[in-house]
């Protein structure tokens, strides 16, 4: 009993870091970024394509793949997003789903639909705490997400870039006034979230993925965050003061799938059919 | 004095999407004035300092500031050029420290290589934020709110301050104070537009002044002239 519960929240951790992401494109853009779980095992397999080419550790290999999705991030918002933002509020969503669509098939195009996981040194590994066993991984996978999310909580609070990021999110019209460039702060947003995609990514790797799972993570990580503001990662680990759906923590960490998510789920599926 | 004139309106008509708001409105401010704009509710004085702020653009007219063009500028090339504004209603940042509420006002690239001098400025007009720099900000009471907000404007460096309704909610003698501040920081050469809807103490306060009715300037002048009350009066509730 003990086991299930410490490993649920180790990998917790990670879902906390996948819902920080989404959270800071939410607090700032006001968008809910459907393509974030796609973008996220974009991530993942691009490091598993990097390791079973080129034999890079999934962890070397974030030299390559966090440029290259925080890029991405960054021309999706600025080329696709922001232009659909000035037609209708709806719009950057549709593009958001459609960036899903395309990411989901083509990566099952490229690879092939199974499921698969990677074997690194340490992916065998564990360490047992008394009478109970862990994969090393897992513990890993935690450490790494409070590790990026203590390094986010810094950014936002001592750069002026973080500034800027959660000063849009909490008064926009006050942010502008300090002369901040919102659009641009929109697209910087984008990217830096992009960032934290590709560490879950490459951390989820050890983990077996499907190559359709990106939507479900989309879906679990929604409720974990703090959808409210940008900038709070520990509300995001917590699971805390989700406006959304009322998720609780313990909830979160044990990934109960929960009724009202289908609900909200089948809602936004169904504003799409009405656009 | 052509050259002393720091904020130059011309005829501007601006819309909220198909609603007039503003009719051929202008308006002058020289450097070192201070400046108020008197008007009820929806007569368009918020609507004239977020186009001045580049947050609204006019469909027609033009608006000069230090000789420049700004009529089509985005705002944050405007606040760097040194206009802020005090928004109406003490828009904070709720959930940052008042430290970095200030340090935000910042930004700008002219106005962050002088931080430290203009934060040990904001501190000297209201040691209140010193004392309270690590609390973050909707915690504070209106009165310090607004106190930050200006202090977060001054954070900017700026030439030209627009306030948007200091007194908005606030005690009467937290509005003494604030308007005592405001003479401050004209006297640091600062020019001054704001918006009042108190027409008695925006008229002792300023020196000159301009009524806006219904998106139109109906009455002009040095303050001094509008002693005369009921000419206020009449441009004020068409009495």
């Amino acid at each position: 009993m003990i086991s299930p519960i410490v490993m649920g929240i180790l990998l917790g951790g990670l879902y906390a870091l996948i819902a920080m992401g989404l959270s800071m494109v939410f607090g700032v853009m006001r968008m809910i970024n459907l393509a974030h779980g796609d973008l996220v095992i974009l991530g993942s397999y691009l490091s598993f394509a990097l390791l079973a080419n080129f034999g890079l550790d999934p962890i070397v290999s974030l030299v390559i793949t966090v440029p290259l999705l925080s890029g991405l991030g960054f021309f999706i918002q600025r080329f696709l997003l922001r232009r659909a933002a000035d037609i209708s509020d709806e719009a950057p969503l549709i593009i958001a789903f459609g960036i899903a669509l395309i990411l989901q098939n083509a990566i099952q195009i490229v690879t092939d639909p199974q499921s698969r996981g990677i074997s690194t040194a340490y992916s065998m590994a564990s360490f047992s705490v008394g009478p109970f066993q862990f994969p090393v991984i897992y513990l890993m996978n935690f450490v790494a997400a409070l590790v990026v999310m203590a390094l986010f909580s810094i950014f936002l609070k001592k750069t002026y870039l973080g500034r800027a990021i959660a000063a849009a999110s909490q008064n926009k019209k006050a942010a502008q006034l300090m002369g901040i460039n919102t659009k641009n702060i929109h697209s910087a947003a984008f990217a830096i979230a992009m960032i934290s995609a590709a560490i879950a990514g490459a951390f989820l790797d050890d983990i077996p993925v499907p190559t359709n799972i990106g939507y479900s993570i989309f879906d679990n990580c929604f409720r974990c965050g703090d959808h409210r503001r940008s900038g709070q990662p520990v509300r995001d680990l917590s699971g805390g003061g989700d406006t959304w759906s009322g998720a609780d923590p313990v909830r979160i960490f044990f990934r109960i799938r929960r009724p009202d998510a289908f609900r909200l789920f089948s809602h936004f599926s169904g504003a799409y059919r009405e656009t | 004095m052509a050259a002393d004139i720091l904020l130059k309106i011309e005829e501007i008509d601006v819309f909220h999407g198909s609603f007039q708001a503003l009719w051929g409105v202008s308006l002058e401010v020289k450097r070192g004035e201070i400046v108020a704009l008197i008007g009820a509710n929806t007569a368009g004085k918020s609507t004239l300092l977020d186009t001045i702020c580049g947050l609204l653009h006019p469909a027609k007219g033009a608006i000069t500031f230090r000789g420049r063009d700004i009529t089509r500028s985005d705002t944050y090339r405007i606040v760097d050029m040194g206009i802020t504004q005090i928004p109406e209603g003490r828009s904070i940042f709720p959930e940052m420290t008042v430290m970095d509420n200030l340090v935000i006002g910042s930004y700008t690239p002219r106005s962050r290589g002088c931080r430290k001098k203009n934060l040990k400025r904001v501190f000297d007009l209201f040691p209140r934020l010193e004392e309270r720099r690590n609390q973050i900000a909707n915690t504070l009471s209106g009165g310090e709110q607004q106190m930050m907000v200006i202090g977060r404007g001054l954070m900017s460096a700026p030439e030209m301050m627009l306030i948007d309704e200091m007194s908005l909610g606030l005690a009467p003698i937290i509005v003494n104070d604030l308007f005592n501040i405001l003479k401050e920081i004209r006297q640091s050469g600062i020019t001054i537009l704001f918006v009042e809807q108190n027409v008695r103490k925006s008229i002792q306060e300023a020196d000159r002044a301009y009524i806006l009715e219904k998106g139109k300037v109906v009455l002009c002048g040095d303050s001094c002239d509008f002693q005369e009350e009921d000419k206020v009066m009449k441009a004020y509730f068409g009495i």
